[in-house]
């Protein structure tokens, strides 16, 4: 709501722009191939690296997975993995869910034996393919940040949709250094047998800002005052401790009623619902490998705006190699306390 | 017309004598011949044709000397001499008999003085103002030139002049172009007021309009990078939406980029939106735009002077990096009352002019609205309706208390207004669940308003002291109130949102131009300006029930308040007959919130005169500026914000040096080729991601801070007289941006960076009653930033699988070098049609004009798009494609107006 002004402003300008497009294909330049690496890892799980290329802007060509890729973990100059090629994945996985073969492309996964990224050491990879530079980056798997106190107080309120519950979650943010986080917040039913209930999870919750100053970091378009609302989408909210740096930190997110628990229309004692609240110390490489990808989201609505790139802290390819650790904190009730 | 003819053949008779500017007729009677003549009461002119045809001896003289001169001379068996002498008889002139026989006349020199007070004041100054004959306008710029001492000066911006002399005859030629010249014959005995009243030239004669003169020909002119534009040549421009625009005229000057198409940005000499400083009549526009940037503000109706200033600044100019855009309103006719009625597309008009109190009081009003609503309003749904509107008003008025005083009250008021209203009713009688009025609206607008006084303290010291106020203001309001059903019934809700930001100026200007010799004219004074800045605050207020009827107090704008001090000092000195100096300092102050910036800004312009039609030039400023604009779009909407520098955020700052060549050809054509240089620093830049949406609480996280170098040359060949007017600019320019947090650090094109730029632009008069005009432009395109590829976004490794971090698609676009990308070559051509025609009520003008003639789909902006690929009637793909919006077609304007 608080853009439409602006975007009323372009509208108007766009709507005048009344003349038949022309397809400029040909003027441009063609892209160098190059690997695309994404390898986010977090404590005590395996190494998982994907790898595929990348494609010309213009055309119908789709990333392709990279299966014959030499992927390697190392600690300063010593390899301490190299990471096999996930066969039983690439071929079983396919296409993810969302994601069709001609919108994502095809993607690799490298998937760890032995190893675990460990917390506080500093890691690069390195990875080679013929046809392509190698290409390296180094992260660090931060420090967790634990939820100190957390409450869920249902029926807060009402929205188009249905109840609002309440959730206040504190952490203490980590004195004399810049600390990064993500924030996400799901649903999930559970039936009796601790199962899944299919189609139950929901994503997307709102975070009410409770400080004059806003706290997620220093763009205009994150500013809120006092009782706005932010709202985030699966991949939750990634922001800085710019304004609460070495201070005790609550939040107020607000869990949509109405469909809480998913699409399942159960009202049913025996279900469960739990809402899973993750809270990711992450690396600055993620964070603004984070921003620059949100922030390019929002500018390709503008055709004003300047375009942004993402940021990488990758060598001679695209992507990111970044270290989080996340803190769970998960509340659960019976599914026929919900409204909907 | 007869008489230019007849000076026009005795102009050529002279020249074919050797004797430039004179007349001659051939000698031939004996010396010892006796002769009768009686001329009482005749004219020199014809006295002295009568003694020719009498004598057959040739007389040569300068016909400015005779002119409105007569004699008393009779006489009878006189010998040569005599009869000269006897006509000559106290007009003041004598005479010398060449070694041909013929005679050339001469101003009479002063008889020696016995007063020891006139020996010692062996100069004297002739001051007072050039205006215009028939309305009494002040004459910028105007030339007056000693032709036997072979020296002059101009008038000021109000028509001001002084010129000290050495005691003796004078022969004054007063010039401006477009305007026939007058001559003044004196003998300087003593400090001299003489007022000049120049008549326009009449249109069409070409071979006699009056040329360039020795003062203020473009060679002779100290200053460079400086275009003064006929505000009648920009009236009979081609126009978008039938409006003559001033600034879409100026961007057609050689250094000056046009931003976007259709809008009215100036970007001059690889400099920034902000980086002009626009004043009319000494007040300072923050936001010269109406219609969302497609129509400048400037109702050419009520200017009276255009003046752009690219390079070698004058000490007097300050607070912008590279321009000066100084526009002078008209003062209005002192002689009758006079006016105009036009009906636009883009606007309509009505302009009033003339005395209040004939010779010393007089005013002008101009009027300006569009009328698209009003036209529109009763095919509009009250419910459902979007609406624009803009107004202007100009008006002045001055009054000469005295000789030496004269007091100018000037006003600026105008305002766009865009309201959009939706009204969804489910029940006409009450109100109902599922009601929903929802209002968008902006309204900004510029307010400026200068009170100054012109006193003479001496005849070579004149002063004009300035209290000037300037605001300009936008307002944002979207409301959106629905009845939904609660346990109480039917209940509105309301959401109210205000956007409020805009900049506020007082100040105070005290100028002084003293001029003690020909050879300095110095100009110092202060400013002092208190600026408001409101920095844009989104408030919101959220209401349900009765409240919602109410509107709430929202939380006030927070206001900046800064202080900013400029003095300045400069010497128009002039060295010998070749070589002229421009030599200054301004020293500014600001102050804001505790921090103090201070800046010395030294100037320079020189001027060499290599021969006496061609001029070398050079010129050096240093100039700083302590605001910024936050720009959200590049489109120039009325959102752009307006910041102080801060303690974070420093002065943006630049050194410029230029150096050229300027020529007059034949007097009419003024040809001038430059070439700069210039730095900048301070610059800021939105950081990547970040964009205007709100502009949160502080907007100095968002950008990013940089430098910026442009080079390049200018050729700019301007004709001003005659049938046929215009001019030719091309641009060879080069303009990069370095920020260290922008394209890995390493420089890149600023996105106005154009390799070429050329625009012709010309006037020709047919007939009387047919002018036709047309403006064609090419420009290297716009320089962007366009993906390069396509890759997948990261994987999260989630115990349930792998999950990609949202993008559209899935895919996430890897952009090239910053603006590393050309648009297309942008070129159009503009044509107007002005027919004009007298009847008893005025002289009517109807304009038909053309923007884009030929239809060119020039680049608006450039977006990628996924298209699906068919195969058998079946969507078996995507294929992204690059593609070009363009804006404007063909657009045809018609305009109408009426003087009386």
């Amino acid at each position: 709501m608080r853009y439409m002004p602006y975007g009323t402003l372009v509208a108007l300008v766009l709507l005048s722009a009344c003349q038949e497009d022309l397809i400029l294909n040909a003027d441009l330049p063609e892209p160098d191939a190059e690997l695309v690496v994404s390898g986010l890892f977090e404590p005590d799980s395996p190494w998982t690296v994907y790898v595929n290329t990348n494609t010309p802007l213009v055309g119908t060509a789709a990333p392709e997975a990279v299966i014959s890729a030499r992927v390697e973990i190392l600690e300063g100059e010593q390899v301490i993995e190299a990471l096999p090629f996930d066969k039983s994945l690439f071929l079983e996985a396919l296409p993810f869910e969302g994601v069709t073969a001609t919108s994502g492309g095809t993607i690799a996964r490298y998937r760890s034996q032995a190893q675990r990224p460990e917390v506080g050491k500093d890691y690069r990879i390195r990875v080679s393919a013929e046809g392509y530079d190698t290409v390296t980056g180094a992260d660090v798997v931060p420090r967790r940040v634990p939820i100190i106190a957390s409450t869920f107080t249902d029926h807060v309120g009402t929205d188009e949709v249905g109840t609002l519950a309440e959730v206040r979650l504190s952490f203490d943010d980590p004195a004399s250094e810049t600390n990064y986080y993500n924030l996400r917040v799901h649903q999930r039913g559970f039936d009796k047998k601790n199962e899944r209930v299919s189609g139950s999870q929901s994503w997307g919750f709102s975070v009410i800002s409770d400080l004059q100053d806003d706290f997620f970091g220093a763009d205009p378009d994150d500013f809120l005052g006092d009782g706005e609302i932010f709202e985030a989408n699966e991949d939750g909210v990634t922001f800085s401790d710019v304004f609460f740096e070495g201070q005790q930190k609550e939040v107020v997110l607000q869990v949509r009623g109405g469909a809480a628990c998913g699409s399942v229309s159960q009202n049913d004692d025996s279900l469960v619902c739990q809402t899973v609240v993750e809270l990711s110390a992450v690396t600055e490489a993620f964070y603004r490998y984070h921003r620059t990808l949100q922030f390019q989201n929002e500018a390709s609505e503008n055709p004003f705006a300047e375009p942004v790139s993402i940021m990488s802290n990758l060598n001679n390819g695209m992507g990111i190699f970044a270290g989080y650790n996340t803190a769970l904190w998960i509340h659960e009730r019976p599914y026929g306390r919900i409204d909907g | 017309m007869r008489q230019y003819v007849f000076i026009l053949v005795l102009f050529l008779g002279a020249t074919r004598l050797g004797v430039p500017g004179t007349h001659a007729q051939t000698p031939s009677a004996a010396p010892s011949t006796l002769f009768s003549l009686d001329v009482r009461g005749q004219s020199l002119k014809t006295a002295l044709a009568s003694f020719t045809a009498e004598t057959k001896v040739g007389v040569i003289y300068n016909s400015a000397m005779v002119a409105g001169k007569k004699t008393a001379c009779s006489i009878t068996q006189a010998p040569l001499d005599a009869v000269l002498r006897c006509i000559l008889e106290g007009i003041g002139l004598v005479f010398e008999k060449l070694s041909t026989g013929t005679y050339v006349l001469k101003l009479k020199p002063p008889e020696p003085s016995t007063s020891s007070s006139t020996a010692r004041h062996s100069r004297f100054t002739i001051s007072g103002y050039i205006r215009d004959a028939k309305t009494g306008e002040a004459l910028i710029g105007a030339a007056l030139y000693d032709t036997q001492r072979q020296t002059g000066t101009t008038s000021n911006a109000y028509g001001f002049y002084s010129l000290t002399l050495p005691q003796g005859p004078v022969n004054l030629v007063a010039s401006y172009l477009g305007y026939e010249k007058a001559h003044y014959e004196r003998v300087l005995t003593k400090d001299l007021t003489l007022n000049i009243d120049l008549r326009p030239a009449a249109l069409g004669l070409d071979t006699l309009v009056v040329e360039a003169s020795q003062v203020d020909a473009l060679e002779q002119r100290t200053e460079m990078s400086v275009v003064t534009l006929p505000v009648q040549q920009v009236q009979e421009m081609p126009t978008l939406l039938g409006e003559p625009d001033v600034l879409r005229a100026v961007q057609l000057l050689p250094g000056v980029q046009s931003g976007n198409e259709g809008t009215t940005g100036l970007y001059v000499r690889g400099g920034s939106v902000d980086q002009n400083l626009v004043l009319l009549d000494g007040a300072t526009v923050y936001n010269p735009s109406h219609l969302f940037g497609f129509l400048s503000i400037f109702n050419t109706r009520a200017l009276n002077d255009i003046t752009l200033v690219k390079g070698g600044f004058p000490a007097r100019y300050g607070g912008r990096l590279s321009s000066v855009l100084d526009l002078s309103m008209k003062e209005g006719n002192m002689k009758r009352l006079t006016g105009e009625a036009s009906l636009g597309l883009g606007a309509s008009s009505v302009t009033l002019e003339g005395p209040l109190q004939k010779e010393r009081t007089s005013f002008i009003v101009s009027g300006r609205r569009s009328l698209v609503d009003v036209a529109t309003r009763p095919f509009t749904n009250e419910d459902d309706f979007p609406a624009y509107a803009l107004f202007d008003l100009n008006a002045k008025v001055n009054h000469r208390f005295s000789a030496g005083d004269r007091v100018y009250l000037s006003f600026y008021g105008g305002n766009d207004r865009y309201l959009q209203r939706n009204i969804i009713r489910t029940d006409t009688a009450n109100q109902a669940e599922g009601d929903i009025q929802t209002e968008f609206g902006i309204r900004w607008g510029n307010l400026l308003s200068t009170l100054r006084w012109n006193h003479l303290f001496s005849n070579k010291l004149f002063s004009n002291l300035t209290l000037f106020h300037s605001r300009y203001k936008l307002r944002t309001r979207e409301e959106d109130l629905r009845y939904t059903r609660t346990e109480a019934g039917i209940q509105p809700e309301l959401f109210r949102l205000r956007y409020d930001s805009g900049v506020s100026d007082w100040g105070f200007k005290a100028d002084f131009d003293f001029v003690p010799s020909p050879s300095h004219a110095i100009r110092f004074g202060a400013h002092a300006t208190h600026h408001t800045f409101s920095t844009g605050t989104i408030q919101t207020q959220e209401a349900v029930g009765e409240a919602a009827s109410q509107e709430a107090l929202l939380a006030p704008v927070t206001d900046i308040t800064t202080q900013e001090v400029d003095l300045y000092l400069e010497d128009d000195i002039k060295l010998g007959r070749r070589f002229s100096a421009n030599l200054g300092l301004h020293a500014s102050g600001y102050r804001v919130e505790g921090t103090t910036y201070t800046s010395l800004q030294p100037r320079l312009s020189t001027r060499f005169l290599v021969s006496p039609r061609w001029a070398f030039k050079a010129s050096y400023a240093h100039m700083a500026q302590y605001l910024h604009l936050l720009v959200n779009s590049g489109l120039g909407l009325p959102t752009d914000l307006w910041l102080p520098v801060t303690e974070r955020v420093k002065p943006q700052r630049s050194h410029q040096v230029a150096a050229g060549l300027a020529h007059t050809i034949k007097g009419r054509l003024e040809v001038s080729l430059e070439a700069y240089y210039k730095t900048m620093d301070g610059l800021i830049e939105y950081a990547e991601g970040a964009n205007f949406l709100g502009a949160g609480q502080d907007w100095q996280d968002n950008i990013e801070v940089g430098a910026g170098e442009s080079y390049g040359v200018e050729l700019f060949v301007q004709k001003q007289t005659g049938r046929t007017t215009g001019w030719l600019g091309y641009t060879l320019s080069w303009t990069e941006r370095q920020f260290d947090a922008l394209n890995e650090g390493r420089p890149f094109p600023f996105r106005y960076d154009r390799r070429h730029d050329v625009a012709l632009t010309l006037t020709h008069r047919l007939a009387e009653w047919l002018t036709v005009s047309g403006s064609w432009v090419y420009g290297t395109g716009n320089a962007i930033t366009l993906g390069q590829a396509r890759f997948s976004p990261a994987v999260f490794p989630d115990a349930s699988g792998p999950r990609l971090i949202y993008a559209p698609n899935d895919e996430v676009v890897h952009l090239g070098t910053r603006n590393g990308f050309r648009m297309p070559a942008y070129h159009r051509l503009d044509l107007g049609f002005n027919f004009a025609w007298r009847s008893g009520w005025g002289t009517h003008a109807l304009t038909l004009g053309a923007y884009n003639t030929y239809n060119r789909k020039n680049p608006y902006f450039i977006f990628s798009e996924d298209e699906p690929v068919l195969d058998g009637g079946l969507i078996t793909n995507k294929a992204t494609v690059v593609k070009q919006a363009s804006l404007f077609p063909v657009l045809p304007s018609m305009s109408y107006s009426i003087r009386f």
